[in-house]
């Protein structure tokens, strides 16, 4: 399996699964390098050898989303064509035929749980957090994480989860069905591989075929949808001078 | 409502967010000092202490919204632990009292 140069995924891929960690410590921030990084692995996410991905974070963060203050200082980087490069990525993960993991290592903010939330199964490690802050500076999450959340949670707990810019703990994720299951910190990486040698083990077509089934389940307007918040939200980061 | 933190109970908290912040960069709590910038020294960030905050909140009985909190750091910016410190010690003794003061519904995020 020939693996991509990447700096902010590490990539590691053993038996079948494909480990990208990301490589931004200590807050593990998803800069347009990043999404560069993403882009080149899309061979290899296709890959037939590829059974299943999982993502984490580098060190004791799984993410904590794009960093707004670097954005600050260099308003061009986050520009629509960027946050649309972001979102093409997110929705080719969110649409790929064979599972897509978050192990959520730690805290778990904005951009990086709309990552998260673009896999299709989210672990968690007991001591993470998770949230969409971005209303809290102004701004909304734009890659997706409005139209996933409400799909994974439900629109009145999405929208209270969005409005308030809550934190939530990874107990409570668990009770809104937004990770599907919770590990204790000490062994949660060792924890999660279990979960998905279990997950794998069943017949590969079959899997793919139950895929496909939930792509086709969502709402058919989903990608528009989050195309529409992707512009609004490059409309308010540029429209107003944010203020962290 | 209000209340009023004892000696030994703001000794406690203090204790517990030094432990805090020892176990999330992985330094000895005797490294920690009131002095102690969280950003600089420590390479923490503002969500930090919202973090924090949440941790310690069913402990303490805060019944305050995250951004609650973040308008009261806009409003009152925290770089050390003693600042830190205070900060906790007025958000558990004010509680609701602080949604007045801060003036929620004001827009003070964005220019």
């Amino acid at each position: 399996m020939k693996l991509p140069q990447t700096h902010y995924l590490e990539i590691s891929a053993e038996s079948g699964i494909l480990i990208l960690t990301i490589n931004n410590p200590p807050n593990n921030y998803l800069s347009a390098e990043f999404f560069k990084d993403l882009h080149n692995c899309r061979e290899l996410l296709l890959s037939p050898e590829v059974i299943v991905v999982i993502f984490t974070g580098k060190g004791k963060v799984f993410s904590k989303g794009v960093d707004i203050q670097g954005v600050s200082a260099q308003p061009n980087a986050l520009d629509h064509s960027m946050v649309k490069f972001a979102n093409q990525s997110f929705t080719f993960l969110s649409r790929l035929e064979k599972p897509v993991i978050a192990a959520i290592n730690g805290p778990c903010f904005g951009g990086g749980l709309e990552l998260a939330l673009a896999c299709h199964i989210r672990l968690c490690s007991e001591k993470a957090r998770l949230g969409l802050p971005e209303l809290s500076i102004g701004l909304i999450p734009g890659l997706g994480g409005i139209q996933r959340l409400i799909r994974v949670v439900g629109e009145g707990k999405a929208l209270e989860m969005i409005l308030l810019g809550d934190m939530i703990s990874a107990s409570r994720a668990l009770d809104l069905n937004l990770v599907s299951r919770v590990f204790p910190k000490k062994d949660f990486f060792s924890k999660a591989l279990i979960f998905v040698r279990t997950l794998i083990s069943a017949r590969k077509e079959a899997i793919e075929e139950v895929l496909k089934l939930a792509v086709l389940s969502r709402d058919a307007n989903e990608e528009d949808n989050i195309i529409k918040a992707a512009e609004s939200f490059t409309q308010l980061i540029s429209n107003t001078g944010t203020q962290i | 409502m209000k209340r009023q933190l004892t000696g030994e109970e703001k000794k406690a908290i203090s204790e517990e967010i030094r432990e805090f912040l020892a176990e999330e960069f992985e330094i000895d709590p005797s490294e920690i000092t009131n002095d102690t910038n969280i950003v600089d020294d420590l390479g923490g960030d503002s969500i930090l202490f919202m973090e924090m905050i949440e941790e310690f909140k069913e402990k303490y009985d805060i019944d305050l919204e995250v951004r609650t909190i973040g308008m009261y750091m806009l409003k009152n910016p925290i770089y050390t632990v003693g600042e830190t410190l205070n900060a906790v010690y007025e958000i558990i003794e004010k509680g609701e009292d602080l949604i007045e003061e801060i003036g929620e519904g004001e827009s003070t995020v964005v220019q």
